[in-house]
Parts: structure tokens; C-alpha cells; sequence
């Protein structure tokens, strides 16, 4: 039923499991880190007291990296932004565009297979190997903190798993929605480097909103149209509870451009 | 025709690109594909689909396919309305594209068994497959050469017996061996009644296993017809040596209605090439005394570049 899912899963294991799971690593390089790391902390917070910094870093500007939650945040950050970036922009736009540089997508649709389904079920790999980037830094946290409780047990560290399990949500529902607007960028435009330039263009036009709407009041309405701005991983991390709007918003933005991709893909011509 | 057609194309039109005029100027261009194309394909046919590179042999067989959206005409593959039903469609044909490429990760037999799970394969037939091809099925695609990869190509179309096969180029890069073997393949399935459009380059692929063939030229089909009616109906090789009586002169010769070209060799023969009817010709040597004549059909090439000319 799910053949081509499923093949293309065990096709690329590698690059789905090794990337979530080298993530997941450097948290355990930070916990091995930390404890010298907030010896130095207060050179860290004076640089991170100018406002040019702050304003630079958002969020992670206000973070004290004193406590072992507050390290692991501006670590979760700084990588995750950056690495989703990536891997929206390339991953799901290349679901079509690599079969039509490639020039497979003629033999694999002249079977019969709706291809609404095809999409469907290649970007459902997509969707179950960013599940893992989660799922990954979920366990290497449980266990740098337990590293730390074990070795540095006069620091008293502890983490609020419920709120991590949120952030992590908040996490998979941006890589969803992401992904879904480069698939539907890519299906659009069907041509792999414009496709790829649209895609780029749009993720990362939504990542500059996010940033120069938080950075300036009177332009702060620009970050409402990122989806950068919905369940952040430091705003969940801060706030210490579920933001259900915000999952909603995610969830509407990617079931939007995910249908429309589909129906796209589904009626259009294949000109390239 | 009297068959039931397997394949009907009827005034497919396909346009790309598109014009836009505001006021006196004009933008973009619009680029003809394919102009009021119409053939039939009958079940248990051969047919072979001629045409230049750019002609428009692609354009056809992507509307068939319906990967374009055509701007005016039909389609139908066995009565089914190749867009609306293009699903069910495709449960019944196998394709090989030109640039025929599949995943270049998977070995052959993967990618055997992987399409297998989207059209049924023909078991039996795929073991007899297997042998007649030479290509090594256990070595990743990437790794192998054109021809095995066009190769894996044919096994991958052919191996579902389906019932109308549309073949782009197949035995592009094949070596002679592999060709005969497959054009015997297609043979037999033809007299097992598999419908199979075949659009080539190797003229004499064409003429050797097909029993009609539909020439495009330009995005239009110029021409329809039976193999052997054409090369009855078209050139003809006239070799004549005439008796030293009386010998016509070679301007007299280019004069005649019926001859296309005419050259007189050194040996005193003269090589006619002439068109259609004999019976012109025949009348026309009554007049002399001939000591040898000889008339030989053209072949395909020939009469492709006769109509390309």
C-alpha cells in the first residue's frame, strides 16, 4: 500500500538517521562542556547586555546559561534554526525536482499510481525523518542531564521534560509547515534550480521577517507572516506551556500548502 | 479500419509557450508541438512513429501518456479517455522513455520487484526475460553502462505482458545481439496480440518489424501507411542498360514525369530513381531495346528522406 514510503525510507536510512542523530550528539557535547562553560558566564552576559546583541539574538539574548536548561536552549537555537533552514529549503523541494533532474519521475508515473499519492508518500519520508531530529534531541537531553545530575550533582540540574516534549512538538510542526511550502514551491515551478531559488527565496525571506520583526517594534507585525514565529522552541522553553494557537497556525499554514502541492501536482502538465 | 484500435489520436493539437500582444508589441513565444495529428494504433499491431529530432514524435507520445495538456483534440487508449481514465490506462501499457533513466541507488532486480508491487508482473515471462538479457540485474543502475541500463529498461516495460507497449527509442545502445533477441521478443508478442508503438531512429529497426509506420514532420503527421505499401507506392531503384542501337539521351530521361533523378554510369547503365507506378516506365522502355533492367524497392531511409527533403 505504501510501497513507495516505505522504499524510499530504507533508501535513504542513512542521511535521515545519521543527521538527527549527529544533532542529538552535540548535546551531549554541550553537557560535557557546560559545567567549565558557566565559569565563564559572565563574560558571556556582558557581551550579551548590549543591545546590538540582543537584538541580534532575540531571545537567546535574555538567556542565562548559568543552568543547564538555558545552555541547552541557546544550543537548541542557534543549531536548529540553521539546520532546518537547510533542510527545508533542500529536502522536500528535491522530492520532485531530483526525479525530473534525474529524469525518473517519466518511468515511475507511467505505473499506475495516483500521483497525488506518489508526493504523498515521499514526503511522508521527509516527515518521518525530521520526526526523528526531535525525537533524537529528546533522548540525548534526557541523558546529558542525566550525565550531569550524576557527575555534577552539587549543581543541582534539572529539566522540565513536559515543556521539552512541547518544544519538541513546536520543533516537527515547523518542519512540517516548512516543508510543505518548499513541496509546494517545487511542484509549482516543476524547473529544479528555479524551483530551488523560489523555495530558498521563500524560507529564508520567512526566517528575515521572524528576525527584523523581533528586532524593531514598529515592524513587528512582518514576524506574524513566518512561520518562524509559531511555536518557537524559546518561547515554549520560556513560557513553560503549549501554545495551541500557534500549533494551529502551523498546522493550517502545512495542510494548506501540502493539499495544494498535491491537487498541483495531481492536474498540472509535466512540461520540463 | 476493420481492427479495434488500441490507440486513437484524433487533431491532437499541443502548443508551448504562450503570446501575449499588447496593443502592436508582442511577448513570449508560442512554439507548435503538434498540429491536427491523427492515426490509429490497431490491437496486435507494430506501428513505427518516424520523425526528425524535434518533430514532434516526443510531443505525441507525452500527450498520450498525459503528461501534456493538449490545447485541442482526443485521445483514447483502449476507448479510455487518456486524461479522465488515464489511471486505468496505464494498469494496461508498459513505456519506455528516449532517455530512458530509473533509480540509480537500486539494482535491477530492486527495481523489479519494487515496480512489480505497482503492475503485476508475468512471472513466467520475466524468467524467460532474465535469460535472454544480458544485463547483470544484482549490479546498482549507476554502475552500469547505457545499453545494460536500457536493457533493464525493456524488462521493466515488458515484464507485466501489457497489452499496448509504447516504446521511445528502445534499442538505442543495445549491441546487434541484444536488438535481434528483442526485436524477436516483439514479435512474438505481437502475434500474441500486444499492440506496441514504436518510435525510433533505426529506420531499419522500423522496417524490419513493423507493419505500419506514421511519419511527423514539423509537429504534423505527414504520412501514414503500410510498410510494404510504401515501398511499393514510393521510390523505386530502376538499373537499365540499354542496347547500343539505340540509347536515350540523359537530358530526355530527366525529362520524364515519372523520374526523380536520373545518373548515367561509366559501365553505359543508368540509374533511375522514380516514383510510385512502374507502369509509366514500362511503357516508356517499350521503345527500346533493353539488355538489362533491374527494379528494387527503396528501403525506409530513403523514403523518410524523401519526404524530409
Amino acid at each position: 500500500m505504501v510501497h513507495i514510503f516505505l522504499k524510499n525510507l530504507i533508501k535513504k536510512w542513512k542521511a535521515g538517521v545519521i543527521v538527527p542523530l549527529s544533532l542529538g550528539l552535540f548535546v551531549l557535547l554541550i553537557a560535557a562542556i557546560w559545567p567549565d562553560m558557566r565559569e565563564a558566564a559572565d563574560i558571556f552576559a556582558v557581551i550579551l547586555e548590549s543591545p546590538v546583541y540582543q537584538a541580534m539574538l532575540g531571545d537567546i539574548g535574555f538567556i542565562n546559561i548559568t543552568l543547564w536548561p538555558g545552555a541547552h536552549q541557546m544550543y537548541m537555537n542557534i543549531m536548529l534554526e540553521y539546520y532546518m533552514i537547510g533542510v527545508a529549503i533542500f529536502i522536500p523541494t528535491k522530492i520532485i525536482t531530483e526525479e525530473i533532474n534525474k529524469k525518473t519521475l517519466d518511468v515511475m508515473l507511467s505505473y499506475p499510481i495516483p500521483r497525488w499519492r506518489f508526493l504523498l508518500e515521499k514526503f511522508g519520508v521527509y516527515l518521518f525523518y525530521s520526526l526523528l531530529i526531535p525525537l533524537f534531541l529528546m533522548l540525548f537531553t534526557f541523558l546529558s542531564t542525566e550525565y550531569l545530575q550524576y557527575n555534577y550533582a552539587h549543581l543541582n540540574v534539572e529539566f522540565d521534560y513536559l515543556v521539552l516534549t512541547y518544544s519538541m512538538i513546536g520543533i516537527w510542526m515547523q518542519f512540517f509547515s516548512l516543508g510543505a511550502i518548499a513541496l509546494f514551491c517545487s511542484v509549482l515551478i516543476l524547473d529544479p534550480r528555479k524551483a530551488l531559488g523560489v523555495s530558498a527565496a521563500t524560507i529564508f525571506g520567512m526566517y528575515l521577517l521572524f528576525r527584523i520583526g523581533g528586532m524593531t517594534e514598529s515592524v513587528e507585525i512582518v514576524k506574524y507572516f513566518s512561520v518562524f514565529n509559531y511555536m518557537t522552541f524559546g518561547a515554549i522553553m520560556s513560557s513553560g506551556t503549549f501554545p495551541v494557537g500557534d500549533f494551529f497556525v502551523l498546522l493550517g499554514v502545512g495542510l494548506a500548502a501540502l493539499v495544494g502541492a498535491l491537487l498541483i501536482f495531481q492536474r498540472r502538465e509535466l512540461k520540463y | 479500419m476493420t481492427q479495434e484500435a488500441v490507440l486513437q489520436v484524433s487533431n491532437l493539437t499541443k502548443v508551448y509557450g504562450r503570446e501575449i500582444h499588447l496593443g502592436s508589441k508582442k511577448f513570449g513565444k508560442k512554439i507548435v508541438g503538434a498540429q491536427n495529428v491523427s492515426f490509429s494504433v490497431s490491437k496486435g499491431e507494430i506501428f513505427g512513429f518516424l520523425g526528425s529530432n524535434g518533430a514532434g514524435k516526443t510531443t505525441v507520445i507525452r500527450s498520450i501518456l498525459n503528461y501534456l495538456r493538449i490545447e485541442e483534440g482526443e485521445i483514447s487508449v483502449f476507448d479510455l479517455d487518456h486524461r479522465k481514465d488515464s489511471l486505468e490506462i496505464r494498469k494496461r501499457i508498459g513505456y519506455i522513455p528516449g532517455d530512458f533513466a530509473v533509480y540509480e541507488n537500486f539494482t535491477g532486480n530492486e527495481l523489479i520487484k519494487y515496480f512489480n508491487h505497482f503492475r503485476q508482473h508475468d512471472k513466467e515471462f520475466l524468467e524467460e526475460l532474465r535469460t535472454i538479457f544480458t544485463v547483470n540485474l544484482k549490479q546498482k543502475t549507476r554502475t552500469l553502462s547505457s545499453g545494460n541500463r536500457q536493457q533493464v529498461g525493456i524488462i521493466l516495460a515488458l515484464a507485466s505482458k501489457p497489452e499496448f507497449l509504447i516504446l521511445d527509442e528502445p534499442s538505442s545502445g543495445l549491441d546487434p545481439l541484444i536488438t535481434a533477441k528483442f526485436h524477436k521478443i516483439l514479435k512474438r508478442l505481437k502475434k500474441e496480440g500486444v499492440t506496441i508503438f514504436l518510435s525510433s531512429h533505426d529506420l531499419t529497426e522500423v522496417q524490419a518489424i513493423c507493419d505500419r509506420v506514421g511519419i511527423i514532420k514539423n509537429g504534423e503527421m505527414i504520412l501514414v501507411e503500410d510498410i510494404e505499401n510504401l515501398r511499393k507506392k514510393s521510390l523505386q531503384h530502376v538499373t537499365v542498360r540499354f542496347s547500343s542501337g539505340k540509347v536515350p539521351k540523359l537530358k530526355e530521361i530527366k525529362e520524364l514525369d515519372f523520374v526523380l533523378e536520373v545518373k548515367q554510369k561509366n559501365n553505359g547503365n543508368f540509374e533511375l530513381k522514380i516514383k510510385e507506378n512502374i507502369d509509366p516506365l514500362i511503357s516508356w522502355l517499350k521503345g527500346y531495346e533493353i539488355e538489362r533492367l533491374s527494379i528494387e524497392d527503396a528501403n525506409l531511409e530513403e523514403i523518410f528522406l524523401h519526404y524530409y527533403d
